[in-house]
């Protein structure tokens, strides 16, 4: 199995399928997560100059 | 001492009761990492937010057993229920605390490493944590061990709640690990299929699943941190985005389509409220059997009762315990169907505790149930009153006469089979394990509502 999981906590079925799968689609998670963190950004970025000119 | 029965799984430790108190013996094999959840803050930053219950140093001297290296003393909440009583919205906020918890276990470098409804429980109307020894350090790379676990016991059945039917939240009690990825997947329309979310987390996860551990160990899995937090935005949206899936019960309309007028439904909310008066509920437990919308149940807790209210219909249920949450009501709704009480259930019949296990309350409201258990499901009034003696010293129960209108359709196709349903007999029943305090009639109807004492 997966080195990177200790041993202590293999009474706790993970499903190697299930921790592949989440390998499989860890750069479609992480596209979608920093494209939201950009927007996050984006929009802090944008919202304080609008006060401003209020 | 007293070893709590459904905590025997996790070899990090175990609950355990002395003296009235509820402790947590943590085991040599953890307590490196829960002292450092502690020594990290995570613990008290879980605990301040509301997350988590608790915990305070104990002396070790009151170890179970030579594995300890440490005991905490544990909250004690004032009921414990089951993912199967819970209504659809109950459990979506259960799934949505287990995410933030797992958000906030990674910015503190620790992961939850098991992800199971069951380490949630409510207070006063607020979900929380319970499990205080489920935290592991998290390793950069790492996937979430937990994933799977969360997605059988949360998202599967609220998207079969969701997109099915509501009945699928009940049958969380025969799945006591949650529905399997690919029974799931198999029953969810095929029009989910166009949902990203459940696309990914239940139908290609279900294929993925079926994978053999030979495959996993010619991979090199990793995750970052960022896919991680991706992953979890995901499960957020894909569970936010279900619907209710009902807003109208049975039961909901009940008081709208039944022999109720306005005049009768004052007057038995004044009987109710005067007899809990009389009663003494301030800080003692009400339990409001077939509470309906919950309007008996809000008297109770007005009276400063701390008042579950159980009701068959989940959609009726769920309405209540929104309804409460945005009020603060310190009410918990459940879903319980009275002629099939939730049993014992888990490992040795011991994991999970029984409807009546759970109680007695001191209190017991039945208003306008015991004609629907005695013809809807033909338990005679001599099975009914031992019933309902272990649940509660004081009891209000309301009879509904033969000629009333709800009866009339209950009999419709069966009148013959219950001759024996009157008063007369309601009164004898009930006679051998109750006293009568009072009997008042309700106003403008033939039911009458009774004040019983257990003797």
């Amino acid at each position: 199995m997966f080195s990177i999981i200790s041993s202590l906590f293999g009474y706790i079925d993970g499903g190697s399928g299930s921790l592949i799968f989440q390998a499989l689609l860890a750069g479609l998670f992480a596209a979608a997560f920093s494209f939201k963190s950009a927007v996050v950004r984006v929009r802090a970025m944008i919202k304080p100059k609008r006060t401003d000119v209020s | 001492m007293r070893r709590e029965p459904g905590s025997f799984r996790d070899p990090s430790g175990f609950i355990f009761e002395r003296d009235g108190q509820l402790y947590r013996q943590i085991n040599e094999c953890y307590v490196e990492t829960w002292r450092g959840v502690v020594k990290s803050g995570l613990y008290e930053s879980l605990v301040t937010g509301g997350f988590a219950v608790a915990v305070k140093s104990a002396a070790l001297s009151l170890k179970v057993n030579a594995d300890a290296a440490e005991v905490i003393e544990a909250e004690r909440l004032p009921f414990i229920s089951y993912p199967y009583e819970w209504s659809f919205s109950r459990l979506r906020d259960a799934a949505l605390l287990t995410i933030n918890i797992q958000r906030k276990a990674m910015e503190f470098g620790f992961s939850l490493k098991d992800a199971t409804a069951y380490n949630i429980q409510f207070k006063s109307g607020q979900p929380v944590h319970i499990d205080s020894l489920s935290f592991d350090r998290r390793i950069e790379g790492e996937p979430w061990i937990a994933y799977a676990q969360f997605c059988r016991h949360f998202l599967a059945p609220l998207s079969l709640q969701s997109h099915v039917s509501e009945l699928f939240g009940l049958m969380l009690q025969s799945n006591l690990d949650g529905y399997p990825l690919p029974y799931t997947s198999s029953t969810l329309p095929a029009r989910t299929k166009l949902n990203a979310g459940l696309l990914a987390h239940i139908h290609m996860h279900a294929r993925a699943s079926r994978g053999t551990s030979k495959k996993a160990d010619s991979a090199t899995v990793k995750i970052s941190t960022n896919a991680m937090l991706g992953m979890l935005d995901s499960l957020e949206q894909t569970i936010c985005g279900l619907k209710t899936p009902s807003t109208e019960g049975t039961w909901s309309r009940y008081y709208g389509q039944n022999s109720y007028d306005e005049v009768s439904f004052t007057s038995k909310k004044q009987i109710v409220s005067e007899m809990l008066a009389e009663i003494g509920v301030e800080g003692r437990s009400v339990w409001d059997l077939g509470s309906n919308t919950g309007v008996f149940s809000e008297i109770a807790a007005e009276q400063g009762a701390l008042c579950i209210a159980w009701d068959s219909d989940p959609a009726t249920v769920d309405a209540a315990y929104l309804r409460w949450k945005v009020e603060g009501k310190r009410i918990e709704a459940l879903v319980q169907n009275f002629a099939n009480p939730s049993p014992r259930i888990g490992w040795a019949g011991m994991e999970r505790r029984s409807f009546e296990d759970r109680g007695p309350a001191d209190v017991v409201l039945a208003l306008a149930l015991i004609h629907h258990l005695a013809i809807g499901n033909q338990v005679p009034f001599s099975m009914m009153a031992p019933w309902f003696a272990t649940l509660g010293q004081d009891c209000i129960i309301e009879f509904v006469p033969k000629e009333d209108v709800q009866v009339q359709r209950l009999l419709s196709a069966r009148v013959e089979m219950f001759s024996g349903y009157s008063e007369e007999q309601f009164l004898l029943d009930f006679g051998e394990c109750f006293e009568v305090v009072r009997r008042v009639p309700v106003a403008g109807q033939g039911r009458v509502l009774y004040w019983m004492r257990r003797k």
